[in-house]
């Protein structure tokens, strides 16, 4: 008995306890499966769909950033990635999310994250095989050195894109 | 004076005419039905449904969105408990011509304009010749900021998803995020 429970507690991990090395709480982004949509996209690697707060939505819905405003503080974004397989059951030749592997999350606050435009930057990935997500050891992934290429988008490469 | 006085008035009519223009340019997509089939505002809000997965096949990029009562199904178990997604369920097939972005570290596509958007309502008794489900395309141009209504009825999907009758007639899958 006491051994199955300890099995189900070890296998159910609570994701949202864990933080990053950068000090970015996953539990900040508590309920993001929930977002609603902002964009997509696809590498080599994986799909991706990027998602937002409802704070974050309103303030794309409101204009920002192309407003010349920025995200307000609170605004929460996560890039979900998926590996690809071919889809076998499509009648034409498509790409569909096979396994989940990481959630790329950034947050704004001005006050908290001065030295990086505003934004706090993590990774989270997720392995299939345990059913697990740790954080990713690097400080951020490319985080705030690569969105500095979107500095004049108030950090973030993607628009709120028409549907 | 006067000079400020029509200087006032240009201005009045130059918002006049951009308000004309706004109005002309922006159609109501929810008016929009497809011929002896389903209403696009059987869908209204879809633009804040959540997301149920991504697909991409080169020229086109989709996000497949769903309504609560579709993910609660998904997130319960549906369509691998072998219980049918609810009446009342619906998708929305979100569908981008894909770009390569021009900022991102790696080469990466994204989406460009707005190609067409797919519906799926499921209803029993309204639908009950074609596998419960009602379909709807509208698609998109770009160059007019208007959808336009594909079809003549609400089976055009049927034909197709008939290969997945096994799962409710939904390709897509609820992966884990």
């Amino acid at each position: 008995m006491l051994a199955v429970l300890a099995g189900t507690a070890a296998f159910a991990q609570d994701k949202y306890a864990l933080t990053s090395p950068g000090g970015i709480a996953f539990n900040d982004f508590k309920g993001y499966e929930d977002w609603a949509v902002v964009s997509s996209a696809r590498t080599d690697e994986v799909l991706k769909v990027i998602i937002a707060n409802p704070t974050m939505i309103a303030a794309y819905k409101a204009g920002v950033p192309n407003n010349g405003q920025a995200f307000p503080d609170g605004s929460r974004i996560v890039k979900l990635q998926w590996k690809p397989k071919k889809s076998t059951e499509a009648p034409f030749v498509v790409d569909v999310p096979d396994v989940f592997s990481q959630a790329f999350v950034m947050e704004k606050d001005s006050k908290r994250f001065p030295n990086s435009g505003g934004w706090g930057y993590a990774l989270f990935n997720y392995d299939a095989a345990s059913g697990k997500f740790t954080a990713d050891p690097s400080p951020v992934d490319c985080g705030h050195t690569c969105h500095v290429a979107v500095k004049a988008k108030d950090h973030i490469f993607h628009p709120y894109q028409t549907r | 004076m006067r000079h400020v006085i029509s200087l006032a008035a240009v201005g009045v009519l130059v918002a006049s005419l951009s308000l004309g223009t706004i109005y002309a340019q922006s159609q109501d997509k929810y008016a929009l039905k497809v011929p002896g089939g389903l209403a696009f505002s059987e869908f209204r809000g879809y633009e804040s449904w959540q997301t149920i997965a991504i697909s991409e096949n080169g020229p086109v990029i989709a996000v497949i969105v769903g309504n609560p009562q579709m993910i609660e199904a998904f997130q319960a178990g549906t369509p691998e408990n072998g219980k049918p997604f609810p009446d009342g369920a619906k998708m929305a097939k979100i569908h981008w011509n894909a770009k390569k972005s021009a900022e991102a570290p790696s080469p990466t596509l994204v989406p460009d304009t707005l190609h067409d958007v797919d519906f799926m309502v499921r209803d029993s008794k309204r639908f009950a010749d074609s596998g419960n489900w009602g379909y709807a395309e509208f698609d998109y141009d770009a160059a007019t900021d208007t959808f336009k209504p594909l079809g003549n009825d609400a089976k055009c999907g049927f034909a197709c998803h008939t290969i997945v009758a096994a799962k409710d007639y939904v390709f897509t899958a609820y992966p884990k995020r």
